[in-house]
């Protein structure tokens, strides 16, 4: 028997971070977090510079530049002019993007050439250089004195009554949002979910926002903080301070406001197809997608035309030569696939169906899937045709599965045998349903067989060299004249399920490490701010965070004079010499400075792009609301990567607070 | 520097600039000074003279422009000497949504002091300060004299060797200022060095052992306030016993010529508005009650039935 489930299926915008890919994240920290740093010792060694100039009798004491910092800081120049000139007269080639931006983020052109490591050894030198003195001031803190500037902080928030008022509002909404607006019985729990988290989110955001921008800057007005910064306290302890006593309460408030809407979430009755479908924690396994066509065919799916649709059509048709095919490799399959219990292996899938024909009234269309080890595929058309002989002489009835009737039940077994034994499996007609998630039972057998050997290299265009895939499935449609729509995760292998209630929690993770980031920027951006201005510079970033997607595509344009707008100042000269703005551009010496000016325009919005917090990727909230294991290594390599955009905030407010003059005149 | 100084300023000189680095205003010009240990040492100046800079540049509070400050023989920037200091602010700034018991707790932490000793010299000083009553009620409550009385207990909760006051005396009706008065020559008595400022002639004349005086971020004058008031082309003669009498004028105007000076003025001394002050409150508190006569009803002796002495409150 087989349940039918809906929406299965999660549409992510960032591939989850993996360890795997660590080095790749430090050395992106190491050039970016190195480079605004390398700025900040410039600017304060351009200006300590002009300041020993000043006439004699002045402080001698606070102009003189410490020789080890200047010779780290030029070193870091030297290295700097050093890859700038690698990456300009290198390589051309570079230079230009690829069609991805996100591509081009994650695999920079030129990463691991010469030039990139001068650019990541400038990085650690200047990472050294700002990062020494601060460690120096670190070793003078002391708990005892954070604790109490924490207590504070946490008293001056409860008893200031400003999260209350946040609070009143959003309880309402945290009961069951079908009280407000109506919901399809199916899609209640995950709408639910939705729903919580997305009106969470500004509430706590502002609330987080408005205590951390305006605390300091008070104090700093009403001098209260004289009475502090008067006892034997570090400055660089005051923020300490405030960001735990802020991010502390505002962490108790998240799980009471979490375990309230999940109380009304588990107290309600939801429809128990929506339970079905979303109370749970899916562990899937995900391949990589291909197509394929007609011999000598580059098919690579086809778009129907929908706009927003990240998925790709194969055209229907019984024994057509069209598929959508998954790749597993080494790394996909986890070894527990091979003992699942009745050594069946749940392959889930959820599609979208283009019709071109109506077809027949409340039917869906038919799918056939075929599973082959990397053995088997050598000679696919040999193994099937055994398979399909032996299915046949030996009786097997070829959709056994472990939760059918008796007889399917019995002759399953049977069918794992012959899966292991061949490398091979198909299931033929399947009714696929729009947007439905559905499921095969796959032997268990066949990933056993699957991970026996080793499969022949292959070139693969981001990783190289690698082993080939080890299992391949295959979905052909066999309606006529309907189109299947695939993307990567629409099909996967269920490797386990986990707790629904605890992956509830953890999908706050997503939120509280967003509240992190508001408070650290705000409390940072108060301690030279006031509080308006630092309250509304926290809006913006935080804000511009959740368009960073749109930000890369503008900030990474492939620089071409083909592209009929290249940017802002192109589109001005277009504008004064009154030509069509969507006109190809002759390679006139004007354009080429405007195109050249748009060039650097774009080179600053990349830069601003590296001081934007990813708040896009900061969300498990579909994790949850489809049903689907929020990623423990996501979670905490998401972490790792708040944690040190974060203290490269603290290390600005550290020196902002130290070098600024507390009272005024 | 010699070990019984406790502050000294070298060349202090503060410009406040605007954002861009443009001269607005020099507070302090060149100060020097020396405050040696167990002193009460008096800033004494107009508004705008710079007083409160220098308070500020002691506690690291503003940058010096050029020269140097020194606390304890440390650079006035270093965090390490704010051990030995307690501070009043000229307003009590501390956090109203405080308690007196929270505030003096929160406060005590900041400082390297064992919890037990915490506690106790926090309850301590509630008592000092005459809040024993209040110490539950949030700041906010308290009047202009309770804040500034919680204000110096929390000055003096890592029991300071160097106390600086900046116009401790600010809005204090005079029982408060009497008090604060008392208790500054108590911490000079405990051994504790006294910096403060003000602008109140009187307060500073009663307290200080020594004064500076600032005008225009300038150094007047410095010195011991015995020695600056003493005005020495003028005798005072002070006498009791006696009645002014016409014959009495004469005969002292002659022995006065008979020595080459000459009789300014002869009269009954006045006490000072703050005695009087004082007086009529403790015997309020004692015989509560309208005490004031109209002119018609006052007999010629109303200054006697006061029993306020008319002399030196000795």
């Amino acid at each position: 028997m087989t349940l039918e489930l809906l929406f299965a299926s999660i549409d992510l915008d960032y591939a989850p971070l993996e360890f795997a890919k660590f080095s790749k994240y430090l050395r992106t920290f190491v050039q970016d977090g190195g480079g605004f740093s390398l700025l900040g010792l410039s600017i304060w060694m351009a200006v300590r510079g002009w300041r020993s100039m000043a006439p004699a009798g002045a402080n001698a004491v606070r102009t003189t530049i410490p020789v080890g910092i200047a010779g780290i800081t030029l070193l870091a120049l030297v290295f700097v002019a050093a890859g700038a000139a690698g990456a300009i007269f290198g390589s051309t080639s570079s230079v230009k993007s690829p069609l991805n931006p996100f591509e081009h983020l994650e695999n920079p052109p030129g990463a691991g050439r010469w030039w990139d490591w001068c650019f990541s050894i400038a990085g650690a030198l200047a990472l050294i250089g700002v990062f020494v003195p601060f460690v120096k001031d670190l070793m003078k803190l002391r708990l005892g004195r954070i604790w109490a500037l924490t207590r504070l902080s946490f008293l001056e928030s409860i008893r200031k009554r400003i999260l209350w008022v946040f609070l009143i509002f959003l309880i309402p909404f945290l009961f069951p949002a079908k009280w407000f607006f109506p919901l399809k019985p199916e899609a209640e729990l995950s709408t639910n979910i939705d729903f919580i988290y997305w009106v969470m989110t500004p509430f706590l955001m502002l609330a987080a926002g408005i205590l951390a921008s305006f605390s300091l800057p008070t104090d700093i007005r009403t001098q209260t903080i004289h009475t502090i910064v008067t006892k034997p306290v570090e400055r660089f302890e005051i923020l300490i301070g405030r960001f735990l006593g802020y991010q502390g309460l505002i962490t108790l408030v998240l799980l009471a406001v979490s375990g309230f809407s999940w109380l009304m979430i588990i107290a309600s009755r939801v429809d128990p197809e929506s339970r079905e479908e979303s109370m749970k924690a899916r562990d899937p396994v995900y391949g990589e997608l291909g197509f394929m066509g007609p011999p000598g065919s580059r098919f690579s799916g086809e778009s129907v035309g929908r706009e927003y649709e990240r998925r790709r059509y194969i055209p229907g048709g019984p024994n057509n030569p069209f598929r959508a095919i998954w790749y597993f490799y080494e790394k996909d399959l986890r070894s527990d696939l091979q003992k699942m219990p009745d050594d069946a292996v749940k392959c889930e899938f959820n599609f979208d169906i283009f019709r071109t024909t109506k077809g027949e009234e409340n039917k869906g269309v038919f799918c056939s899937f075929f599973f082959a080890t990397y053995e088997a595929n050598k000679d696919i058309a040999g193994v099937r045709e055994t398979y399909l002989k032996r299915i046949r002489e030996e009786k097997i009835i070829p959709t056994a599965c472990p939760d059918g009737s008796d007889a399917e039940r019995a002759h399953w077994p049977r069918l794992v045998k012959l899966a292991e034994e061949l490398g091979y499996f198909e299931f033929s007609g399947k009714e696929v349903f729009d947007y439905h998630t559905l499921f095969v039972h796959v032997p268990a057998g066949i990933f056993r067989k699957a991970m026996q050997g080793k499969p022949d290299e292959l070139n693969h265009q981001e990783r190289g060299k690698i082993d080939g895939p080890r299992l391949y499935v295959a979905v052909r449609c066999d309606s006529r004249t309907q189109l299947l729509g695939v993307k990567p995760n629409d099909l996967y292998f269920l490797a386990s399920e986990g707790n629904f209630h605890l992956n509830y929690f953890k999908g706050m993770a997503g939120l509280w490490l967003r509240l992190c980031l508001v408070v650290g920027i705000a409390v940072t951006c108060s301690t030279y701010l006031n509080g308006v201005v630092s309250f509304l510079s926290t809006l913006f970033l935080v804000g511009l965070g959740f368009f960073r997607g749109f930000i890369i595509s503008l900030a990474l344009i492939p620089f071409s004079t083909d592209v009929a707008n290249p940017g802002p100042t192109d589109s001005l000269r277009k504008l004064i010499t009154n030509e069509s703005l969507g006109t190809s551009p002759e390679n006139s010496p004007a354009q080429q400075v405007t195109v050249a000016m748009d060039e650097g325009f774009r080179w600053c919005l990349r830069r601003l792009l590296n001081v934007i917090p990813n708040m896009e990727r900061l969300s498990w909230t579909d994790y949850v609301a489809s049903g689907f294991n929020v990623p423990i290594e996501d979670i905490c390599l998401n972490g790792l990567m708040v944690g040190a955009y974060l203290i490269l905030w603290a290390l600005l407010g550290h020196y902002l607070i130290k070098w600024r003059e507390i009272a005024t005149w | 520097m010699a070990s019984d100084v406790i502050v000294e300023t070298r060349n202090l000189t503060k410009v406040y600039r605007d954002f861009w680095g443009r001269r607005k205003k020099t507070a302090l010009r060149s100060l020097n000074l020396q405050i040696h240990r167990g002193e009460i040492f008096g800033l004494l100046g107009p508004n705008g003279s710079g007083k409160t800079t220098t308070i500020k540049l002691l506690l690291g509070l503003l940058f010096p422009t050029e020269g140097d400050a020194y606390v304890f023989g440390e650079s006035a920037i270093n965090v390490n000497k704010n051990e030995r200091i307690g501070y009043l602010p000229e307003e009590s700034y501390l956090y109203r949504f405080l308690n007196a018991e929270e505030t003096l707790d929160f406060y005590g932490r900041l400082f390297k002091i064992a919890p037990d000793v915490r506690q106790k010299r926090a309850a301590d000083l509630i008592k000092k300060v005459g809040l024993d009553a209040d110490k539950k009620r949030v700041l906010k409550e308290y009047s202009k004299g309770m804040r500034q009385r919680i204000g110096l207990a929390q000055a003096l909760i890592n029991d300071p060797e160097l106390v600086i006051l900046d116009e401790p005396t600010s809005g204090l009706d005079p029982i408060g200022t009497r008090w604060m008065k008392d208790l500054i020559r108590e911490l000079r008595k405990e051994g504790k060095t006294v910096l403060m400022c003000s602008h109140r002639l009187d307060d500073v004349q009663d307290v200080c052992d020594r004064i500076a005086i600032l005008y225009d971020g300038e150094l007047q004058e410095l010195g011991q306030v015995s020695t600056l008031l003493e005005d020495a082309v003028r005798l005072e003669l002070q006498a009791s016993g006696l009645k002014l009498s016409q014959d009495l004028q004469r005969e002292l105007e002659a022995v006065l010529t008979k020595h080459g000076g000459k009789l300014d003025r002869i009269g009954h001394p006045t006490t000072t508005l703050e005695d009087l002050f004082l007086h009529i409150v403790e015997e309020s508190k004692k015989r509560p009650g309208r005490r004031y006569l109209p002119p018609t009803e006052r007999s010629g002796v109303a200054a006697k039935s006061t029993g306020i002495q008319t002399g030196p409150s000795s």
